[in-house]
């Protein structure tokens, strides 16, 4: 989601201390993995809130400028470029369900949704995404 | 390019590299980060327990509160008709004390009437409806006390 490595370290801190100062009050009704899930993705939302204005460099321009960041074919590149163009909410419903293959029931408990709103989030950013690669290679 | 090349497997795999000596470093790194000195243990066995009874607690203190507004009701309503039947009667004695009748006289009368002579009684005062009706009494003469049986 925030691409660079450094940032994503950061996040991770902080979820794993949220995670730690908030486990004495964690009733167990849901599952461990679906409430640290959503402590991370609303970290990674704060962030991303908070650094959109701050952002200097592009980071679809991380991509083509960092090696050790990447390390891709040009499809595979073309592909999180595409994905980067999507709203920070709607890139979170792709990549749970595309990356981390993530059942739309978790998702929904995850992110305080539906599950059809995230299935028509998913189908719209997928749709959007093909016709981004279709346009690449052309 | 097919619509199928979107759920290539290819793709699907993570195309980020982590920063060569990231994992033997952390471990170095989270040694210095502070964690709070004591873990935020807000709930005891106890307090624990009402949390997960609280919805019930909660329903429970509604019925409560229901119930004791409907007899609170009841209980007013009830004085009430109380209060109305008092000024009634008093209504009845106020009328009985501008005609020159003393209520006490017409009560003797009543326990007179009712009882014999080496009956006991535990009856100090007769109930003011029973007055009522003695009053009401055809042929009675409320002025005099008299009663006169030959009304027909």
């Amino acid at each position: 989601m925030v691409l660079l490595h450094d940032d994503a370290d950061d996040i991770l801190q902080n979820t794993l201390l949220k995670a730690w100062t908030g486990l004495p009050s964690f009733r167990w009704q849901s599952k461990l993995f679906t409430w640290l899930y959503r402590i991370a993705t609303n970290e990674v939302l704060t962030f991303l809130k908070k650094s959109k204005s701050l952002q200097q460099v592009p980071l679809e321009e991380w991509l083509d400028t960092d090696p050790q960041l990447f390390n891709g074919d040009e499809l595979q590149k073309a592909l999180q470029k595409a994905i980067l163009s999507l709203p920070p909410k709607q890139r979170l419903v792709f990549n749970m369900r595309y990356f981390d293959e993530i059942k739309y029931e978790d998702m929904s408990r995850i992110l305080g949704t539906s599950q059809g709103a995230l299935k028509a989030s998913y189908h719209h950013a997928a749709s959007k995404i093909q016709e981004m690669l279709k346009e690449m290679f052309l | 390019m097919s619509e199928k090349t979107l759920y290539d497997p290819h793709l699907k795999e993570n195309p980020f590299k982590v920063p060569s000596g990231y994992f033997q470093q952390v471990e170095a790194r989270w040694a210095n980060v502070e964690f709070p000195d004591k873990v935020r243990s807000t709930n005891g066995k106890g307090t624990r327990f009402i949390r997960i009874l609280r919805p019930q607690l909660q329903l429970a203190a509604a019925f409560v509160l229901l119930f004791g507004i409907g007899y609170l009701l009841l209980l007013i309503t009830g004085r009430n008709e109380t209060r109305q039947m008092q000024t009634e009667e008093l209504s009845v004695l106020s009328e009985w004390s501008t005609m020159g009748l003393d209520h006490r006289k017409v009560s003797n009368l009543i326990l007179e009437d009712l009882f014999e002579d080496n009956q006991m009684t535990t009856i100090i005062d007769p109930d003011i409806e029973d007055l009522i009706d003695y009053m009401d009494y055809p042929g009675f003469d409320p002025v005099n006390l008299a009663l006169n049986t030959d009304y027909e």
